[in-house]
C-alpha cells in the first residue's frame, strides 16, 4: 500500500506546500526557510527524474541492477548551488535586518496597536 | 606565431569564457580592501588596467568570433573532448556571436564608466563585473540544458552582489526580493529540466531538440510541460509581464553602472526563450502551446510598460517601465514564429538593450546636476548644464518611442512588416504603435518636468537655496556624458548600417530555425546513418564493466566516431611511455601460444 513512489512523491508535494507556504509570510527567516524546503523538493524531484530503484547502486558493480547516475550528478550541483545561495541570502537578511531594523521584507513595520494578551480570559 | 593560430582555432569559442573567468580570479587574488579606503588603494589602478585589458581582449575575441561565425560555419568545442550529446559542448553559432559582441560592447564602455568613481563605492566590483561577463558569455555559448543553468546561477550570483553594490537601505531591501525571485526561478529551471531529462533522457540541446519528435505521446507531453516551465523562467529573467513586475523597482535602487549592465541581463532571457522554446522544442504541440502564449503576453507587457512609464514617479522607474514595454515588444515578433520576425526582434533587442543602458546613464547624470531633488518628477531649478542634458534626452527619447529615423523605428518597422501572415496583423501593428504613442506621452510628460518647467535658480545669496544651487556640479561625472555619447554614437551608427545588420539578423534567424543542420554538426553518425546518442536509461541493461566478465563489447566499432582520430593514434601518450610502448612491442615478438594457460608443472 505504501509504496516507494508513494512516500518520495507526497513528500516533495508536502515539501513544496510548505515552501510555497513559507515564502508567502512576510518575514525574511521563514522566506528564507521556505527557500531551502523548495531546494529540498527540487533535489528530490530531480533524483526521482532518474526513476526510483531499490537495492541498485549508481556505481557500476557486480549486481545485476544499477540506477541512472546522472541525476544523481545533477543533483550533488543542485544541492552546492543552493548551498551557496542559501549563505548568501542569509547574509543578505541579516544585512537588511541591521540596515532597516526590522526583518519584514518589505521594511514595513507595522505596530500591533492591540496587545493580543489583552484579550486573553 | 603558427603555433598560437593553431591553439586558437582549436579551442575556439572557449576564450570568451575564460578571459572574464581568470580576469575575476586574477582580481580575487589582488584582495580588496573596504569600501572607504578603495580610493587610496595603491592597487586600485592595477584593478581598473586589468579590468580595461580584459574587456578590451574579450571585445576583440567577441567581433572576431562574429566575424568567423558570419558565413554561417558553427564551430563547437567539446569539453574534455567528450563528444556531444555524452559530454557538454559549446557552441558558437551566429546568435551566440551576436549576443557576445553585445554583452561587450554594452560592457566596454559602462566598465570604463565606473572605473572613475562607482568602482570605489563598494567591494569586488570588478571581480564581480567579469564574473557576470563571464556567465553572460557561457550562457551564450552553451549547448546543453544543465551547463544553461550553471552559467545562469553564475550570473545570478554575480548580479546578486552587484546589485547591492554601493550598500544602503533600499538596495538591501529589493535585494532580498530579488534573489528570492530568482532562487524560486531556479528551482522553477531544475524541476523543467527534470521533466525533460526524465522523459527524453537527453539534457544536449541538439539531442533534445531531435528526440521530442519522436518520443511516445505521454512522454512527449511531459517534455513539453518541462519545456513550458523553462519558458517561465526565462520569462521571469526577462521581465515579461505576469511574472516580471520586479523589474522596474530593482533596476531603480541599482548603481548607475550596474543598473546600465543590468539592461543585457533581461536579454539574456529572451535569447534562452529563443533558443530552448524557440528551436530546441520544435514541434507543433509545444510551438501552438506557445505561439497562442506568448502573443498576448507580448501585447500586454508592452502596453503595461508605457503605462507604468505614464504614471512612474522617479527617472529611474520609468526607465526600467520602457525596458519592460520594450520586452514586450520583443515577445510579439518572437511569437510571430517566422525568419523575418525573428531577424526583427534581434535587430531591436540589440536597439533596446543600448538604448536602456544609455537612459540609465542619462539617469545618473540627471540625478547629479539636480541635487536634492534627485531624479524624482518634482518641479526644480534648471540644471546648470540645462541645454546638453535635455538634447541628449531628445535624442535618447526620440530613439527610444521608436521615431523615425532611429534605429527603435526601423526596428518596429521591421516587425510590423514581418506581421503580413499572422491572423493577429491587425491587432499588432494597433498595439505597436499605439505603444510608441503611449511612449511619445510619457516622454513629453517628463520632459516637461524635468526641463521645460524647471524654475529659474535662487539668486538672492542670502537663502538657502542658493548656497545649494551653487553647490551643485558644473560638469556631468566624468566620463558619464563621454558614455552616453559612444553608446549613443554606436546606435547611430547601427542605425546607418541597418541594411548589412538586417542581412546579418535574417542569416541568424534562418540558421537558427534550421535544426537539422544543428544536428549534422554536433551530433555523430554511425556507418549505419544512425545518430550515436543516448538510450533510454535501463536499469537491467547494464553496460559491460569490470566486474560484469569479459563479453566483447558491441558498440566497440563506434569508438572511432566519438574519439578523435588524433587521440586514438595516442596524441596524448607521453613520449616516454610511447618509447616503451614501441620497445615492448619490438622486444618481445607476440606469439599465439603465449596467451594459452599451460597446465601446472607437477
Amino acid at each position: 500500500m505504501i509504496s516507494l513512489e508513494f512516500l518520495l512523491a507526497s513528500a516533495i508535494g508536502l515539501l513544496t506546500a510548505t515552501g510555497i507556504y513559507l515564502i508567502l509570510r512576510a518575514r525574511t527567516f521563514p522566506v528564507v526557510l521556505g527557500l531551502a524546503m523548495i531546494g529540498y523538493a527540487v533535489n528530490l524531484f530531480l533524483f526521482a527524474m532518474g526513476r526510483i530503484q531499490v537495492n541498485a547502486p549508481a556505481v557500476l558493480t557486480e549486481t545485476t541492477k544499477a540506477t541512472d547516475p546522472l541525476p544523481q550528478a545533477l543533483v550533488l550541483t543542485a544541492i552546492v548551488i543552493g548551498f551557496a545561495t542559501t549563505a548568501f541570502i542569509i547574509q543578505l537578511a541579516l544585512r537588511s535586518r541591521y540596515e532597516t531594523g526590522t526583518d519584514h521584507v518589505d521594511s514595513k513595520e507595522d505596530i500591533v496597536p492591540i496587545d493580543p494578551r489583552e484579550d486573553e480570559p | 606565431m603558427n603555433a598560437v593560430i593553431q591553439f586558437w582555432t582549436e579551442h575556439t569559442p572557449i576564450f570568451s569564457i575564460l578571459i572574464p573567468a581568470f580576469t575575476a580570479f586574477i582580481l580575487v587574488l589582488l584582495g580588496n580592501p573596504g569600501a572607504g579606503a578603495l580610493s587610496e588603494d595603491w592597487r586600485q589602478p592595477w584593478r581598473r588596467g586589468i579590468s580595461y585589458i580584459s574587456s578590451i581582449l574579450g571585445l576583440t575575441t567577441a567581433i572576431l568570433y562574429l566575424n568567423l561565425a558570419s558565413n554561417g560555419q558553427i564551430s563547437i568545442y567539446s569539453l574534455g573532448e567528450w563528444s556531444a550529446p555524452f559530454g557538454i559542448v559549446l557552441v558558437l553559432d551566429q546568435l551566440s556571436a551576436l549576443m557576445l559582441v553585445l554583452t561587450y560592447a554594452l560592457a566596454a564602455p559602462i566598465l570604463w564608466y565606473a572605473s572613475h568613481e562607482w568602482d570605489t563605492r563598494g567591494r569586488y566590483f570588478h571581480v564581480m563585473f567579469h564574473f557576470l561577463l563571464m556567465g553572460l558569455c557561457g550562457a551564450f555559448l552553451t549547448g546543453d540544458l544543465f551547463n544553461l543553468f550553471v552559467f545562469f546561477e553564475i550570473l545570478l550570483m554575480a548580479s546578486y552582489v552587484l546589485l547591492v553594490h554601493g550598500q544602503g537601505k533600499a538596495r538591501f531591501q529589493l535585494g532580498i526580493h530579488y534573489v528570492t525571485i530568482n532562487l524560486l526561478a531556479s528551482a522553477l529551471f531544475l524541476i523543467g529540466l527534470g521533466m525533460i531529462y526524465g522523459s527524453v533522457g537527453s539534457l544536449n540541446m541538439a539531442d533534445v531538440a531531435r528526440l521530442i519528435p519522436l518520443l511516445e505521446p505521454d512522454q512527449h507531453k511531459l517534455a513539453v510541460a518541462g519545456g513550458l516551465l523553462l519558458f517561465v523562467v526565462f520569462g521571469i529573467k526577462a521581465a515579461m509581464l505576469p511574472v516580471g513586475f520586479w523589474l522596474p523597482k530593482t533596476y531603480a535602487v541599482a548603481t548607475t553602472p550596474v543598473a546600465a549592465i543590468f539592461t543585457i541581463m533581461t536579454k539574456v532571457g529572451i535569447y534562452a526563450i529563443l533558443r530552448i522554446n524557440g528551436t530546441v522544442f520544435d514541434d507543433d504541440l509545444s510551438h501552438s502551446i506557445l505561439a497562442s502564449w506568448l502573443l498576448p503576453i507580448g501585447l500586454i507587457t508592452s502596453i503595461y510598460g508605457v503605462i507604468g512609464a505614464i504614471g512612474a514617479e522617479r527617472l529611474r522607474r520609468f526607465v526600467g517601465f520602457m525596458i519592460l514595454s520594450s520586452i514586450g515588444t520583443i515577445l510579439i515578433a518572437i511569437s510571430l514564429f517566422n525568419t523575418l520576425a525573428w531577424a526583427a526582434a534581434l535587430y531591436y533587442l540589440v536597439h533596446s538593450t543600448l538604448i536602456g543602458a544609455a537612459f540609465y546613464l542619462l539617469s545618473g547624470w540627471i540625478t547629479s546636476q539636480r541635487g536634492v531633488f534627485k531624479d524624482h518628477f518634482n518641479i526644480a531649478p534648471q540644471m546648470k548644464q540645462h541645454k546638453v542634458v535635455s538634447l541628449v534626452f531628445f535624442l535618447i527619447a526620440l530613439m527610444m518611442a521608436g521615431l523615425p529615423p532611429f534605429s527603435g523605428f526601423l526596428g518596429k518597422v521591421f516587425i510590423l512588416q514581418a506581421t503580413s501572415h499572422s491572423p493577429y496583423q491587425l491587432v499588432i501593428i494597433i498595439v505597436v504603435l499605439m505603444v510608441s504613442l503611449l511612449s511619445i506621452i510619457a516622454f513629453t510628460r517628463i520632459g516637461f518636468v524635468l526641463f521645460w518647467r524647471a524654475t529659474v535658480p535662487e539668486d538672492n545669496p542670502n537663502k538657502e537655496e542658493f548656497k545649494a544651487y551653487q553647490a551643485l556640479p558644473e560638469q556631468s561625472p566624468a566620463r558619464n556624458d563621454k558614455t552616453i555619447y559612444l553608446l549613443l554614437s554606436g546606435l547611430l551608427i547601427y542605425m546607418v548600417c541597418a541594411g548589412p545588420i538586417q542581412q546579418y539578423m535574417f542569416n541568424t534567424a534562418e540558421q537558427m530555425q534550421n535544426n537539422v543542420l544543428y544536428e549534422g554538426i554536433i551530433l555523430h553518425k554511425d556507418n549505419l546513418n544512425q545518430v550515436i546518442s543516448v538510450q533510454p536509461y535501463d536499469p537491467e541493461n547494464l553496460p559491460e564493466t569490470k566486474y560484469g566478465g569479459e563479453t566483447v563489447d558491441p558498440n566497440a566499432h563506434l569508438i572511432p566516431y566519438i574519439i578523435s582520430e588524433k587521440t586514438l593514434q595516442g596524441e596524448h601518450i607521453s613520449e616516454y611511455k610511447q618509447r616503451q610502448i614501441n620497445q615492448q612491442q619490438t622486444q618481445e615478438p607476440v606469439h599465439p601460444d603465449d596467451a594459452k594457460l599451460k597446465p601446472r608443472e607437477p
